[in-house]
């Protein structure tokens, strides 16, 4: 809609004494509500909005610290395992060859990155992508005795644009013997696997 | 030959911008009238640039041109017609060259409905300010994220294809049109704010002239953000529609500070108060759109929805930047001529309750905001890497939320000014006893849980006062009473209160379980009875499907893994079923090994789904009935004659219904007066002449 110049295009509309910039004359009826408040009663809001701010600044970083959790790489969670305890965080790695074991109430595994590994029980079916040799994001935490992490979500970080163009990340150092991924290598082949054949109905046993 | 046009169109559409600013500026410079009006018809040429790429590029991929890049990049000659066109919003370049489309046609629509004021320096540097914007999204095409250069192929090649996860499901091919119509409508208002701070113009008369390209942009990207966690549901399959993840918060982030434009306007075009609030908020507002381009297309971020990591991300940030040291310079050199010419009677009144909801809604986009780059600033202060999650968000979002319900409740019955007590309970009365009553049956249906009470609870309440007046307003004046401002307002409130409600809903009673079945054993789950009967396997041009047979209560459904010939990629299709009570999906977690082997599967099931969408059109429609113009006032009948009306207006002897305007500047005061917004001269409350 085309804007309608108009008196309200003016400068100071509201100011009727056609002076710019000026506070100029208020024509305004006013109420007795319009009664400034005292310079007492000014400081006392000041403190309050100081005080409200305060606690809800208070309030917000307490529920971002304890919501926050740090990417761990395998070798970092390794070294970091005392001072993190069974704290939850997310553990990066590439799964290691031939390590993959079904268990009833999900899978065990390991997974390795820059040389160090870490054993890994995860709870629940895996993503229909997890495969050996490929790079997962665990969350989860240490066990008690700091033996094995213990994953209730995981992720599977695959896609030939994402390890080709992000080889910094998550599969630089991830896969097995430390190998890159490159494009249209799959990351069973890292462990000896054949490529993987276009995916076809289930056969008669 | 595609490449060559494609190219063509970048330096038509940047030399015309470039042109039309040099032009603009200097006529501006000089006040020179005849170089100011020359300046419009260069938004015809960047228009012209925009069209010639996008043909271009929809040519190169209807025709497996892949001696284009972008088309070599991520076409297949196998891709679905539907997704070939949308692969053009599928990836980095595409969706920037779709930004600049969009874009292109707002300044040159802008141009051709200002041709009668093209002379007028405001619209002069509005339309020099969505100049400078269409230059730096040419630049970009121009540079790192040009999609049209040139690759020699082998021959018999074929491309990889869109990304498996955009190519299944249609709504892929409306989600990013629909959400950047919005995100870059946004430009409009900033643009002619921009334009108020330069001229010192800055009254209301810009406020009325960009309301309806506000609110157009404002519905686009709410629909938009609806049909993104529509396709999310629909196609991830992990059972849910909203994961705040950055790139959703991306998207939600302008639409909170949009939300709060909208409403805190009102206050300076009825009373002229929160000047320097409301160019922030719009100039926020923009400038999170950017923000949000920059978080999605820079890599620095990983996201289910982000693009790969490019070289586009330090000039967005750069221009991110420039947006908000220039806004904020602005209003800081226009501070003498941005004073409000009075302030809040009473805090119970309707602009105390704009004011209320403004600071909730930027309470809310500061929370969202500080999630969502928290990680960022964490890693560049030392090195750590780290993620915030859901649940931050979730035990932030909640007080806010129903804290918002309830001022929706109270808002829309306060009037201006100032409000008594008895006013006040004499028309939240209904509303009250139709929240109380939400709640008992929720509670007589079996709901627990507090935060699912109490958003039952002021959603009922909320409900009963948004209906209360449109009941008021459609007795007066028949169906004009479902549009204009405030009519249209109160419809989108029904549609968010359906939205809260089926929230609350979901995630407090969704249940899921994960099923290992084989074929023709039977599994009871929340009442339903699963029984899974086998796999079928269905051959597509770009992919194998197999579906496992699932019966739930004897009707069918068939979750399915979709392997695409590109790449080894498997993307699971959940198979939904929705009713107005509840929804229940299905995915396909593991395929059999053998014809008679396990199936893996998870089913969810969760009340109220289907009326997130419902909710979500309502909203739509409201803001559709909000852009409409209300019924307007006889500039010759006395101001406090009540408007001409249909039906009856005597119904509500409390100030509903004769509302006087005396204060409003333009027309569409009238239209805010439609919904009975009881005002000052039937409370008794003094108005401005």
């Amino acid at each position: 809609m085309p804007p309608n110049p108009s008196a309200h295009d003016d400068p100071i509309p509201a100011d009727l004494d056609g002076v710019p910039g000026s506070s100029g004359l208020h024509l305004s009826p006013r109420t007795s509500a319009d009664a400034k408040p005292g310079r007492q009663g000014k400081g006392l809001a000041a403190i309050a909005l100081l005080i409200g701010v305060v606690f809800a600044g208070l309030f917000v970083m307490r529920n971002l610290a304890s919501a926050t959790s740090f990417y761990l790489n395998a070798d970092e969670a390794v070294a970091r395992k005392n001072t993190q305890g069974t704290a939850r965080f997310k553990l990066q790695g590439s799964v290691v060859c031939q390590s993959v074991k079904p268990v009833d109430d999900g899978v065990t595994f390991a997974v390795a990155f820059n040389g160090a590994t870490v054993s890994v029980h995860s709870v629940g079916t895996p993503p229909q992508l997890f495969q050996e040799g490929i790079p997962v994001l665990l969350d989860g935490a240490w066990n008690a005795d700091g033996t094995r992490f213990e994953s209730d979500n995981m992720a599977v970080k695959h896609s030939e644009e994402y390890v080709e163009k992000n080889d910094d990340r998550l599969t630089a150092a991830g896969s097995p013997g430390d190998a890159k991924l490159k494009e249209g290598v799959e990351p069973a082949e890292l462990c000896g696997a054949p490529k993987a054949e276009p995916m076809a109905e289930p056969k008669a046993s | 030959m595609n490449s060559a046009i494609g190219v063509a169109g970048i330096v038509l559409g940047l030399l015309g911008s470039i042109c039309g600013i040099v032009v603009l500026a200097i006529g501006l410079r000089k006040g020179n009238a005849a170089l100011i009006r020359s300046g419009r018809s260069y938004a015809g040429l960047v228009l012209a640039g925009a069209v010639l790429c996008v043909v271009a590029m929809q040519r190169a991929l209807l025709t497996n041109d892949f001696t284009v890049s972008f088309v070599h990049d991520h076409s297949a000659t196998t891709t679905p017609g539907v997704f070939k066109v949308a692969t053009m919003w599928a990836a980095l370049e595409g969706s920037i060259l779709l930004w600049t489309l969009i874009l292109a046609s707002y300044t040159a629509i802008v141009a051709w409905r200002e041709r009668t004021r093209t002379d007028d320096p405001l619209v002069g540097w509005a339309l020099l300010v969505m100049l400078v914007v269409c230059a730096f999204f040419f630049l970009l095409l121009a540079g790192p994220a040009n999609p049209f250069g040139t690759v020699a192929i082998p021959e018999g090649y074929d491309g990889p294809g869109p990304n498996p996860l955009l190519q299944n499901h249609v709504l892929m091919a409306f989600h990013p049109p629909v959400l950047y119509l919005g995100y870059v409508g946004f430009t409009v208002p900033f643009a002619y704010a921009i334009g108020a701070l330069i001229t010192g113009r800055v009254g209301e008369g810009w406020l009325a002239g960009t309301r309806r390209w506000t609110l157009f942009s404002w519905a686009c990207l709410t629909a938009g953000i609806v049909m993104g966690a529509w396709w999310s549901y629909e196609v991830l399959g992990w059972g849910g529609y909203w994961a705040w993840d950055p790139v959703e918060n991306a998207s939600l982030l302008p639409w909170l500070t949009g939300t709060a434009y909208i409403h805190s306007v009102m206050v300076q075009e009825r009373r002229g108060m929160l000047r320097v609030w409301n160019l922030s908020l719009l100039c926020a507002t923009f400038s999170l759109t950017i923000l949000g381009t920059f978080l999605t297309r820079s890599g620095v971020i990983e996201s289910v929805h982000a693009f790969s990591e490019s070289g586009i991300g330090p000039l967005i940030l750069g221009f991110f930047t420039l947006i908000v040291v220039v806004s904020v310079g602005l209003i800081g050199w226009r501070g003498d001529r941005l004073r409000a010419p009075g302030r809040i009677d009473s805090p119970l009144s309707r602009e105390g309750a704009f004011l209320a909801n403004n600071v909730l809604f930027g309470a809310f986009a500061f929370v969202v905001l500080l999630g969502t780059v928290f990680p960022l600033i964490v890693e560049a202060t030392n090195g750590e890497r780290i993620s915030v999650g859901v649940p931050y968000f979730n035990r932030m979002s909640t007080p806010i939320g129903l804290t918002l319900l309830f001022l929706m409740a109270v808002a829309p019955v306060l009037p201006w000014r100032k409000a008594s007590g008895e006013l006040l309970r004499h028309r939240l009365i209904v509303p009250a006893w139709i929240g109380a009553g939400t709640l008992a049956i929720a509670v007589l249906l079996g709901a627990t849980g507090l935060s699912a009470l109490l958003a039952f609870l002021l959603g009922g309440f909320a409900a009963g006062s948004a209906g209360r007046q449109l009941v008021l307003a459609t007795r007066r004046q028949g169906w004009r009473g479902l549009v204009g401002r405030a009519n249209g307002g109160m419809i989108v409130h029904l549609g968010v209160i359906l939205i809260a409600v089926a929230i609350a809903a979901s995630t407090a009673y969704g249940r899921q379980t994960e099923l290992k079945l084989s074929p023709g054993q039977t599994a009871e789950f929340a009442g339903h009875t699963i029984v899974y009967r086998g796999t079928e396997q269905r051959l597509l041009s770009n992919r194998d499907v197999v579906e496992a047979i699932i019966e739930i209560d004897g009707d069918p459904y068939a979750p399915a893994l979709s392997r695409f010939r590109f790449g080894s990629t498997i993307v699971g299709t959940p198979s939904v079923a929705s009713t107005p009570r509840q929804d229940v999906a299905v995915t396909l977690l593991e395929l059999p090994a053998t014809a008679d082997g396990v199936v893996s599967i998870r089913v969810f099931v969760q009340p109220l789904i289907m009326w997130l969408w419902i909710g979500g059109g309502i909203m739509v429609f409201g803001t559709a009935m909000a852009i409409v113009p209300g019924r307007r006032r006889n500039p010759l009948d006395a101001v406090s004659a009540p408007i001409h009306a249909t039906g009856d207006t005597t119904g509500d002897t409390t100030g509903d219904t004769a509302v006087t305007d005396s204060d409003a500047p333009s027309i569409d005061k009238a239209e805010d007066s439609d919904a009975g917004d009881g005002d000052s001269a039937a409370s008794g409350v003094p108005v401005e002449v």
